[in-house]
C-alpha cells in the first residue's frame, strides 16, 4: 500500500511537537490551557501565513508562530545549561 | 512559570533595589518576544556611570555592557525604542528585535550568524501576524 507523505521531515517534527503527540522536553507545558484550540489556532495561523512566506520552510513557520503565539510565562525556556559530560540542556 | 523566568524576575527585582535601568539586549531580549532560540547568558546594558559601576559589582553574576552594542546602538536609542515586557511581578526594558538583529550583524560571531538566522524569519513572520491586527 502506498504511503503518502504530504511534508517535509522538518514539517512533520514540528507539528507533533506543537500537537502534543511527540514527547516534548516540557510535558506539562500545555497543562491548564485548551491545547487543541491552541493548536488550531496556530496551524490556522501558519496557513494564512505560508502563501505569504512561500520561501519559509514550513517546519519553521510553524515553530515561529507557534513561539510568537505561545502566552507569555507559559514555561517558556530561555537558558541552556552545559552538563558534566559536555552538551547542554534547556 | 518556568526556572528561567523565576530567575529572570529576581534579576529584575535586584536591579529595581539597586535603582539601576537597565536594558536586556541579546538572545534573551528575543526569547522575551518570542524568538524560538536559547542563550546560554543575559546580556544587560546600562549607561556608563561610576555609580552605575559600583552598583553593578553589587550584583550577580550577568554580562553586563556599557553604553553602547554593535552596530553603533547607544543605550539612549535602544531605550527611546525599547519594549516594556511584564515578567510575573516585574516589568523588562527589552530592546526590540529589530536592534537586536541590527547589533548581531554588527558584531558577526559565529554564534550570532546562527541566531540571525531565526531571529530575521521571526521579525519577518511577527509583522506578518501583526499586520493582520
Amino acid at each position: 500500500m502506498p504511503v503518502e507523505y504530504h511534508g517535509s521531515p522538518s514539517q512533520d517534527a514540528a507539528w507533533m511537537w506543537v500537537s502534543g503527540e511527540r514527547r516534548t522536553r516540557y510535558p506539562s507545558r500545555m497543562a491548564g490551557m485548551d491545547r487543541k484550540q491552541f493548536v488550531g489556532r496556530v496551524v490556522a495561523e501558519r496557513d494564512r501565513l505560508r502563501p505569504l512566506l512561500p520561501d519559509m520552510d514550513p517546519g519553521d513557520l510553524l515553530l515561529i508562530v507557534e513561539s510568537l503565539m505561545r502566552p507569555r510565562h507559559f514555561d517558556r525556556r530561555y537558558f541552556v545549561r552545559p552538563l558534566p559530560g559536555g552538551g547542554h540542556v534547556p | 512559570m518556568s526556572p528561567d523566568e523565576v530567575f529572570l524576575e529576581k534579576l529584575l527585582e535586584a536591579l529595581e533595589k539597586a535603582r539601576l535601568e537597565a536594558l536586556v539586549v541579546g538572545a534573551t531580549a528575543a526569547v522575551m518576544q518570542g524568538a524560538p532560540v536559547l542563550t546560554s547568558d543575559i546580556d544587560i546594558l546600562v549607561r556608563d556611570t561610576p555609580s552605575n559601576r559600583r552598583k553593578i559589582d553589587a550584583l550577580c553574576a550577568v554580562d553586563v555592557l556599557f553604553d553602547r552594542l554593535a552596530g553603533g546602538l547607544t543605550f539612549e536609542s535602544l531605550r527611546s525604542r525599547a519594549l516594556r515586557i511584564p515578567i510575573r511581578k516585574q516589568t523588562a526594558l527589552v530592546a526590540t528585535l529589530e536592534d537586536i538583529i541590527r547589533s548581531k550583524e554588527a558584531a558577526g560571531r559565529p554564534k550570532d550568524q546562527v541566531h540571525l538566522l531565526v531571529l530575521r524569519d521571526t521579525l519577518r513572520v511577527k509583522k506578518a501576524l501583526e499586520e493582520k491586527k
